[in-house]
């Protein structure tokens, strides 16, 4: 009997855990199944076009509104549409666009586009309307461009059918800037482009300690503040009663949130502000304490002479030298820049000028450029998916835009099917309101696009030369048999890749590896010097180019005059004597190379490889002299190997070629040195997603890194050298680092404030950086079509590259370039790459074979591979 | 009564190691430190706002406009709002840093991944047990004999090579040169479908061919042991065939070890195969876990250390279980 019921038991168990385990995984579902193999369509869908892609990693979130990487954007693309967008141009004595109704792609104009109305119809500069309600000066009315009426097509739908008004996009931006929500992408809103109040909306009810400055601004100051601004001059770590906060006078006096207290106290002595014991009396006082109290007062206004403001004449002075807690206060949606207009009409508000129409009217590259879109979700579908907070938290959360359920598209295409980790399908979304446009007509072929995760480099290529997919990107592995394939093209990137070096010899010293030789100039000119950037990029990668500036040829200064930046003489100079080039009436000349004298800019600048062994030897053992005779102050010692660590986010193959080839790089600079076999790099791949703060911060000394995007504005990309809120080497202080530049919009202004001398203009590189770019608080109005001309842009702009790259703490080297094939069912509207619109993407692929012709076609002509095929030139 | 005994008391030590690692495993992630990622054009201070708003730091400070630092509410405070949750709401919490899964429902995404990883297993295991104790008796029962040295040399060979390389076999013989499989797992979610179960054979036969091998191997090893021992020469002398004997008595003793090694394997593979699911775009729970911890991705960390935990803790309960009903000499807490 017992044996009978541990039986029973037995089989109850195995039968449970079976059933437990088929009853799961039947409960999941019956969604339709979606296999790579390339199999016959079935009848009635021969005709039709599927474009089947991979992707290494699947998005997850499409979401405009919060969506964090570019590979969300592979689905999201496809759900929107532009109010304008850049279109190819295209030669109307070879026939104009359309040539019996099919895309003549004879006519299109090799770098020429255009820009041209989508979803939107009509662009309307309103800022005199906007004038009263947004604050907008006279000035800035007669200027115009800060104010923006878009009217929207009437037949906007999403793929329900719904249709799309207004109102929608002013939901979503009040969506999209809701603090309770701190969606990612809602400095968008306040960054490049600023809408007025953007900011403020977002971050009202933000509490914390601050400096008096950062809450309050000069106009915001009332005697009502007193009880709570708190003197004092402490730092970071003082302040700890403070919460950390320090007051604005320490940085103007060019001191950081680590300087000590008494270096301040000090600094403010030497300038006549008193003695230090009258300083420190007022340190923890609120304005109101010193107000009351005369003796308080008039040392008080002793420090603030610096500012030649005292707390009678500028009572707002009480801002600088203070901190308060407080929160950001509370801001109406009315306040925010972005408002209805009409059924199909929205303002939006800009705190800074844009040109989005041309003089005749049409639209400016501008237009698709900064006003192409605005964040748009479906109302109903959005609420659905709105999360409370739960228990511990405050922050409301959504999924909308993250299924198949919670999708909703107003683009050329929908989404149909989608799987977590595993593929999705898009096909065409027939409420789309481009379908019956004749700007449209024979584009976007392709019916469906199918994309399957697939991580494996081995399985993509099967899958690929079986035919299943329809492009693949060429791996070194891979380039020898298909670099040169007749079915191959080429893309420039506009990302640079640099090697970043710690060069603070604070965290040099203390790093415990004997690397102080990293805060040597010429150490790190003699490492420039040394890499063969064209060896560089052959023995790491496939199609990557040699670089020598941080802007490559993709970045357009004047977009609307095809101005490429790296094609200017401006541009060409600075890289020039950046890499130790001489220039003798107009002649250039190469110190130490014979063959290199007395050449013209163009001669000269085609002899540019940045790789001069000789001349670095050079450099190193000037290094090695300043080294040895200043031992201490770098914390050298002779007897120790010097340990240089270059950290990565995680170990890869990549990393660690990358590693030893610039570890090939340092032993063939040293050989023959005092340093010979003593400089070794130390792989250390443990930093994780946090590597880029960890270098900041000095745990390790070299890394590489890329930058690249905003292709319309390499002044915005080069923030990203200058900017202390994204450059790597933040030890470095580009506030006080000055460049000077001739300007002749300035040639009759004289303003020591301003550092102009009759046109010269002496400024820092932040601030070259912030005014190029209209950021808030800047000193120059240089914004594209601001003070100066696109000239007088491009010579601050070399200016300042040249300096960022004679510094050596960030050395550029390679710049991307990739290369893939796309299969024969497909082809590109031009061979010719085009900055603005690539090679036409999927609206403009032309089509070859449709589905049904593709299966003969790989399974009849080809015997189901089609290695050959791609292998021909 | 003994064996209830037994397994309450084990359950209440699994309950109560499993409280102690969840603990240890919630504090160890909470004491990492907090990245974020400075990029151009996005206000990193929005990420901090969001780490404020879900409850993880609080009192910033701030520099110019950017936040440089602040404070960490207090772990247990964190924990206490995390088991409410849970235990009230039933809120596992959502997707944050982990690219794939952001804003996504970390129970939503176990539950749909965790299938695939199975159902691979279940198969495998199909497949490979009965083949791997097949080979195995045949082997032990041919010992020494040719077909036992061929059987050998396979299961050298094949426990010799890890999966990854037969993986890389079978897809380029059976799938890419043969045609006979799709390259991938097809997408979807019908399991069952023929297709389906085409297209998840050869991550199958990766996963089961080395399970085969390990299950042949012992079997032999152990097989070959009972068959010489007395207690089989009494039963052929009491009238039984050799089958008889093999099967009722051998099979038996040798099943008691076994048994729990093929639980365990089941167990193991429940973790997913990295490599066999990344090679066959399986979209198992094979990356998930490493993923979340490189990403720091509180909510799916603390989920799967969970899950896999007490996959753990109540393995180890049912392979000593096991052995009471396999070998009845074996009393599980009797004293």
């Amino acid at each position: 009997m017992k044996k009978t019921v541990k039986k029973l038991i037995a089989v109850a168990g195995a039968v449970a855990m079976l059933g437990c385990s088929a009853g799961a995984l039947a409960a999941c579902g019956n969604g339709k199944g979606n296999s790579i193999d390339l199999t016959k369509p079935k009848a009635g869908e021969e005709h039709k076009v599927t474009y089947n892609t991979f992707t290494s990693v699947m998005p997850s979130n499409w979401n405009m509104l919060t969506y964090e990487d570019n590979n969300d954007t592979q689905i999201m693309n496809y759900l929107s549409s532009p109010f304008t967008e850049f279109d190819f141009e295209f030669d109307e004595d070879k026939g104009g666009k359309f040539k019996d109704g099919k895309i003549n792609t004879d006519a299109i104009v090799k770098d020429g586009f255009n820009t041209v109305y989508s979803a939107a119809t009509k662009f309307e500069d309103v800022t005199d309307e906007a004038a009263e309600a947004y604050g907008y000066t006279e000035e800035e009315v007669e200027a115009g461009g800060y104010a923006w009426k878009v009217t929207l097509r009437q037949d906007l739908k999403w793929d329900d059918g719904t249709p799309i008004k207004a109102d929608d996009f002013i939901y979503s931006m009040k969506e999209q800037l809701a603090p309770e929500f701190q969606n990612y992408r809602a400095s968008v809103y306040y960054g490049a482009t600023n809408i007025i109040n953007a900011k403020s909306y977002v971050y009202q009810g933000q509490k914390g300690w601050f400096g008096g400055t950062i809450l309050y601004d000069d106009g915001a100051y009332t005697d009502a503040l007193d009880d709570k601004l708190i003197f004092t001059l402490g730092s970071t770590a003082e302040n700890k009663a403070y919460g950390g906060a320090t007051c604005q006078l320490r940085g103007d006096l060019g001191a950081d949130t680590s300087t000590e207290r008494s270096k301040i106290v000090n600094a403010l002595v030497q300038n006549g502000c008193g003695t230090a014991d009258e300083i420190n009396s007022l340190e923890g006082k609120t304005i109101a304490e010193i107000k009351a109290d005369a003796d308080l007062t008039a040392r008080f206004n002793n420090i603030s002479k610096l500012y030649g403001a005292s707390l009678d004449s500028a009572p707002e002075i009480a801002l600088y030298l203070t901190v308060i807690e407080g929160e950001f206060p509370e801001v109406d949606f009315e306040d925010v820049g972005f408002y209805k207009a009409g059924e199909y009409e929205f303002v939006v508000c800009y705190s800074q000028q844009s040109n989005f129409l041309k003089d005749d009217g049409t639209l400016s590259y501008l237009a698709a450029y900064e006003l192409s879109s605005m964040p748009l979700v479906k109302k109903d579908l959005y609420e659905s998916c709105k999360k409370a907070p739960s228990t511990g938290s405050t922050l409301w959360t959504t999924n909308y835009n993250t299924t198949l359920k919670t999708t909703a598209s107003w683009g050329p295409y929908k989404l149909t099917a989608f799987q977590s980790g595993k593929s999705y399908v898009l096909e065409k979304n027939e409420y789309w309101y481009g379908w019956d446009l004749d700007q449209y007509k024979d584009q976007y072929l392709v019916d469906k696009i199918n994309c399957y995760k697939i991580s494996a480099t081995d399985t993509q290529w099967m899958a690929f030369l079986k035919g299943a997919l329809d492009d693949i990107g060429i791996d070194v592995t891979h380039a020898d048999d298909y670099g040169n394939s007749k079915y191959a093209a080429y893309t420039p990137g506009s990302y640079t890749f640099s090697w970043h070096l710690n060069a603070n010899i604070d965290t040099l010293k203390t790093s415990g590896r004997n690397n102080g030789i990293l805060a040597i100039e010429d150490f790190r000119k003699a490492l420039s010097l040394s890499i063969d950037r064209d060896a560089y990029a052959k023995e790491l990668t496939t199609a990557y180019q040699a670089c020598y500036g941080f802007l490559n040829s993709t970045y357009y200064y004047d977009p609307v005059n095809n101005g490429i930046y790296r094609e200017e003489d401006v541009a060409k100079e600075a890289l020039l004597r950046a890499y130790g080039y001489t220039e003798n009436n107009g002649k250039w000349s190469l110190p130490g190379t014979a063959s290199i004298t007395d050449l013209d800019l163009e001669a000269a600048y085609a002899t540019l490889n940045g790789y001069n062994p000789a001349q670095a030897k050079q450099y190193l053992n000037s290094a090695i002299a300043e080294l040895k005779a200043n031992a201490a102050d770098y914390g050298y010692d002779a007897s120790k190997n010097i340990e240089i660590k270059f950290g990565t986010s995680e170990d890869t193959d990549s990393a660690r070629q990358e590693f030893n080839y610039i570890q090939g790089i340092i032993d063939e600079l040293t050989k023959g040195s005092e340093l010979e076999g003593k400089i070794k790099l130390v792989f250390d791949s443990s930093y994780g997603s946090d590597w880029s703060n960890k270098f900041r911060a000095g745990e390790f000394e070299l890394c590489t890194s890329a930058w690249g995007g905003a292709t319309f504005n390499p002044c915005y990309l080069i923030g990203a050298y200058v900017d202390p809120d994204s450059m790597y080497t933040t030890y470095w202080n580009t506030a006080e680092d000055m460049i000077t530049v001739y300007l002749p919009e300035y040639a009759n202004i004289t303003n020591e404030d301003f550092g102009i001398e009759a046109g010269t203009i002496t400024v820092s590189l932040l601030e070259a950086y912030k005014s190029l770019n209209g950021v808030d608080g800047a000193l120059y109005n240089w914004k594209s079509g601001g003070d100066l001309s696109e000239n007088s842009r491009l010579k601050i702009l070399g200016a300042m590259e040249e300096r960022i790259l004679t510094h050596y703490y960030s050395i550029p080297t390679i710049t991307q370039w990739s290369s893939a094939l796309l299969s024969p069912k497909f082809s590109y509207a031009t061979e010719d790459y085009n900055t603005f619109m690539s090679y036409g993407g999927i609206q403009y692929l032309r089509v070859n074979y449709d589905d049904g012709a593709w299966y003969d076609y790989v399974k009849t002509d080809n015997k189901g591979n089609l290695m050959n095929e791609y292998k021909k030139n | 009564m003994y064996m209830f005994k037994y397994i309450m008391k084990r359950l209440g030590l699994l309950l109560l190691t499993f409280c102690v690692i969840m603990l240890m495993c919630f504090v160890l992630i909470k004491l990492l430190p907090i990245v974020v990622t400075r990029e151009q054009g996005v206000d990193a201070n929005l990420i901090y706002f969001k780490l404020q708003e879900r409850g993880y730091i609080t009192n910033f400070v701030y520099e110019g406009n950017l936040i440089v630092g602040y404070d960490r509410v207090p772990i247990m405070k964190q924990l206490w709002n995390y088991l409410y949750n849970i235990f009230a709401h039933g809120d596992f919490g959502i997707g944050f840093t982990m690219g794939e899964y952001k804003m996504q429902p970390v129970w939503d995404v176990f539950v749909e991944k965790l299938p695939p990883t199975v159902l691979i297993n279940i198969y495998s295991t199909i497949i490979g047990v009965p083949i791997g104790l097949g080979l195995g008796i045949f082997a032990a029962l041919k010992k020494n004999k040719w077909q036992d040295q061929v059987i050998n040399v396979i299961i050298i060979l094949l426990i010799s090579l890890p999966s990854i390389v037969f993986a890389v076999v079978i897809q380029y013989v059976f799938c890419y040169k043969l045609d006979w499989f799709p390259l991938i797992m097809d997408g979807g979610y019908d399991y069952f479908s023929w297709s389906m179960f085409k297209s998840m054979l050869p991550a199958v036969l990766s996963l089961c061919l080395g399970s085969i091998a390990g299950y042949a191997r012992f079997t032999r090893a152990e097989l070959s042991e009972v068959l010489t021992n007395d207690f089989m020469l009494l039963a052929r002398t009491k009238g039984l065939t050799r089958g008889q004997a093999t099967f009722r008595h051998a099979m038996r003793n040798s099943m008691v070890v076994i048994f729990p090694s093929i639980l365990s394997e089941f167990i193991a593979v429940l973790s997913g195969s990295l490599l066999i699911e990344s090679m066959f775009s399986v979209p198992g729970v094979g990356k998930l876990y490493l993923d979340s911890i490189t990403s720091q991705d509180y909510d799916f960390f603390m989920l799967l250390s969970g899950f896999y935990t007490l996959v753990g803790l109540l393995a180890g309960i049912v392979i000593d279980i096991s052995y009471g009903f396999i070998d009845p000499r074996i009393r599980m807490g009797a004293r």
